[in-house]
């Protein structure tokens, strides 16, 4: 009995706390500015080497040919697990995190389809609500 | 009454209304699938490991429906305000529902005492 | 009465309150009531974007629109008249006691010497119905979750009628407007504590509210009775727990918060919908409280505690009348 009757004070006094959802994309969340989020490729820098895609646990990185005759990783979204590996193997330092989680695909194909994220798309959105 | 009357009109008439609007005028596009037996999502596959022995539900759907028949004569008699005078036809219409059940179980005592069939 | 002249008490009873208008509110209001409470206690929002400055009120209405034009789909293997008329049936049955009970005096819809009573009885008889509607729907799920629906149907029905009839007893009536007179001076909390909590549990069980979720239990048998229905359908064969809910805390605040005391007329009626929360809102509250019961022990809970409980509920009305 007077457990139960605990049981009804601890869920009443629940009732009064604040939410902690985050009404996305109301509010968003700030993830501080070493977040790993999307990764993108400056083809300056790259020499296709390939260690990226050797080193990608989820084999994500597929190579495809470009217009200027090189091949450039491309990463299927839909199995990157957003681990780091081919951020940290790659020897130039081409492959960059950038401080984005929130990207949004509007074609199945695109999203599944090897290739880089443009960077000018990776700007981070405005963080509103902090973590925690 | 005619409160009474209004409320179970008007609340079957709601009910069976919407069901009608539903019927008519929901988007259908009928498919198989969908008329199939809820299967926990994926359609039947191969034979079954083992069985759920169902024979028994009859028995329980017996019992709640005779529960619930004499318990409403009982109330409507008890309730009636008649006195001594309405048990009489209580007792013969339980007399007539047992004879009923009775003369149900007698006809299929051998088939339902058959485990085979049931299955 | 103090009601605008075209309407009687039995009218208004009838069409308004606890009738036709009050089922169909109740089932929205209790809808987003559970839904929002269990968001709160989880720190979630619940239901929101449907009429924001309402708090998502009208979420269920929403809901409930879509599932009415939602496309009605009749599976072959039953019989298609029965698997339509079972859900209705079933909500309509448990709709039917608030023709006994009296929201306020005078509105009461059949004003009769017996009717809290009989309002128990009838509340107690649906269960039928809800075997019918799985055995119609011919699915394993359906079948076991209508097993499990009798074997807490067991564990609550004596209980239940224990705790009422205790009451009975007490009031020496059974008659609404006598049972609310005579609590005129302490409500029936304070004259049986026991008898109000065997209610409230008994009330918990009969309409498989949290930790007696046994029928639905959604894990194991995905949604036990309802699992064939969609559209309309589900909405009644789903709505038809909370119509009992409505019906048992109405009969509630009737047997043990003196109803519509110390008011009458309008305000009675409001005074009625006030008290109801007493069992409406820990009614909603469980769900983000308990975990769910395994059968035997809801049958345990029922055949043992509850019932010693409710017996000496009895005893102490068969006291109290003694000695008053
Ligand atoms: S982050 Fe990890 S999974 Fe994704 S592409 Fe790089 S190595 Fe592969
Ligand atoms: S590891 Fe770096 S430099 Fe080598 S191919 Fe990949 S992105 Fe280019």
């Amino acid at each position: 009995m007077i457990t139960h009757l605990k049981l009804f004070t601890t869920a009443v006094k629940q009732l009064f706390q604040p939410p902690l959802t985050v009404r996305w994309p109301e509010e968003r969340r700030n993830y501080g500015d070493r977040m790993r989020g999307f990764i993108v490729n400056d083809r300056s820098k790259c020499i296709s080497c390939q260690l990226c895609e050797a080193v990608c646990p989820a084999k994500a990185i597929k190579f495809h040919l470009e217009a200027d005759g090189r091949r450039y990783p491309g990463i299927d979204w839909g199995r990157c697990i957003l681990c780091g590996y081919c951020v940290d193997a790659c020897p130039t330092g081409s492959l960059q995190h950038v401080n984005n989680t929130e990207i949004v695909w509007t074609d199945l194909d695109v999203y599944k389809k090897p290739s880089e994220m443009d960077p000018d798309d990776a700007a981070p959105l405005p963080a509103t609500k902090s973590l925690i | 009454m005619v409160a009474v009357v209004l409320f179970i009109a008007l609340f079957l008439a709601v009910l069976v209304l919407l069901v009608v609007v539903g019927y008519l005028f929901s988007p259908r596009r009928p498919s198989e699938t969908k008329e199939r037996r809820f299967e926990a999502g994926g359609p039947p596959y191969g034979p079954v490991q083992r069985r759920l022995l169902m024979q028994y539900f009859g028995y329980v759907y017996l019992v709640t429906v005779v529960e619930a028949a004499v318990g409403l004569a009982l109330v409507a008699v008890l309730t009636a305000d008649a006195g001594r005078a309405a048990l009489a036809p209580l007792a013969a219409a339980l007399v007539v529902a047992i004879a009923a059940v009775v003369a149900v179980v007698w006809r299929y005592f051998k088939l339902l005492a058959d485990v085979r069939r049931w299955g | 009465m103090d009601f605008p002249s075209p309407l009687s008490g039995d009218l208004v009873a009838a069409l308004v309150f606890p009738g036709v208008l009050g089922i169909f509110g109740f089932l929205v209001v209790a809808i987003w009531l559970e839904r929002k409470l269990v968001a709160r206690v989880q720190w979630r929002y619940g239901p929101l974007y449907v009429s924001r400055p309402l708090g998502g009120l009208l979420q269920p209405v929403a809901d409930l629109f879509k599932l009415v034009f939602s496309e009605l789909v009749l599976p072959r293997h039953t019989n298609r008249l029965l698997f339509a008329a079972t859900p209705i049936l079933l909500f309509f049955a448990e709709g039917l006691p608030v023709v006994f009970i009296a929201a306020a005096p005078g509105v009461v819809m059949a004003p009769h010497s017996y009717g809290l009573a009989i309002a128990v009885v009838l509340v107690l008889l649906v269960a039928v119905l809800m075997v019918a509607m799985a055995w119609t729907e011919a699915d394993k799920f359906t079948y076991i979750g209508a097993m499990r629906e009798i074997l807490l149907t067991a564990a609550y029905e004596v209980p239940l009628l224990l705790a009422a009839l205790a009451m009975f007893l007490l009031y020496g009536t059974a008659d609404p407007h006598k049972v609310v007179e005579v609590q005129s001076g302490l409500w029936g909390v304070l004259l049986n504590p026991l008898a109000f909590v065997v209610y409230l549990v008994a009330l918990l069980m009969a309409t498989t509210r949290f930790p007696f979720e046994i029928p639905e239990a959604e894990p194991e048998v995905v949604l036990g009775p309802y699992t064939e229905y969609g559209s309309t359908l589900f909405i009644y064969a789903f709505g038809a727990n909370y119509v009992k809910l409505y019906v048992l805390s109405l009969l509630g605040a009737v047997l043990f918060l003196g109803g519509w005391l110390p008011a009458a007329g309008v305000l009675g009626v409001l005074i009625t919908l006030a008290k109801m929360g007493v069992f409406v809102l820990p009614a909603m509250l469980v769900r983000a409280i308990y975990p769910r019961y395994r059968i035997d022990q809801a049958l345990r809970i029922g055949w043992g505690q509850l019932l010693a409980l409710s017996a000496a509920a009895v005893l102490w009305s068969l006291l109290a009348a003694w000695i008053w």
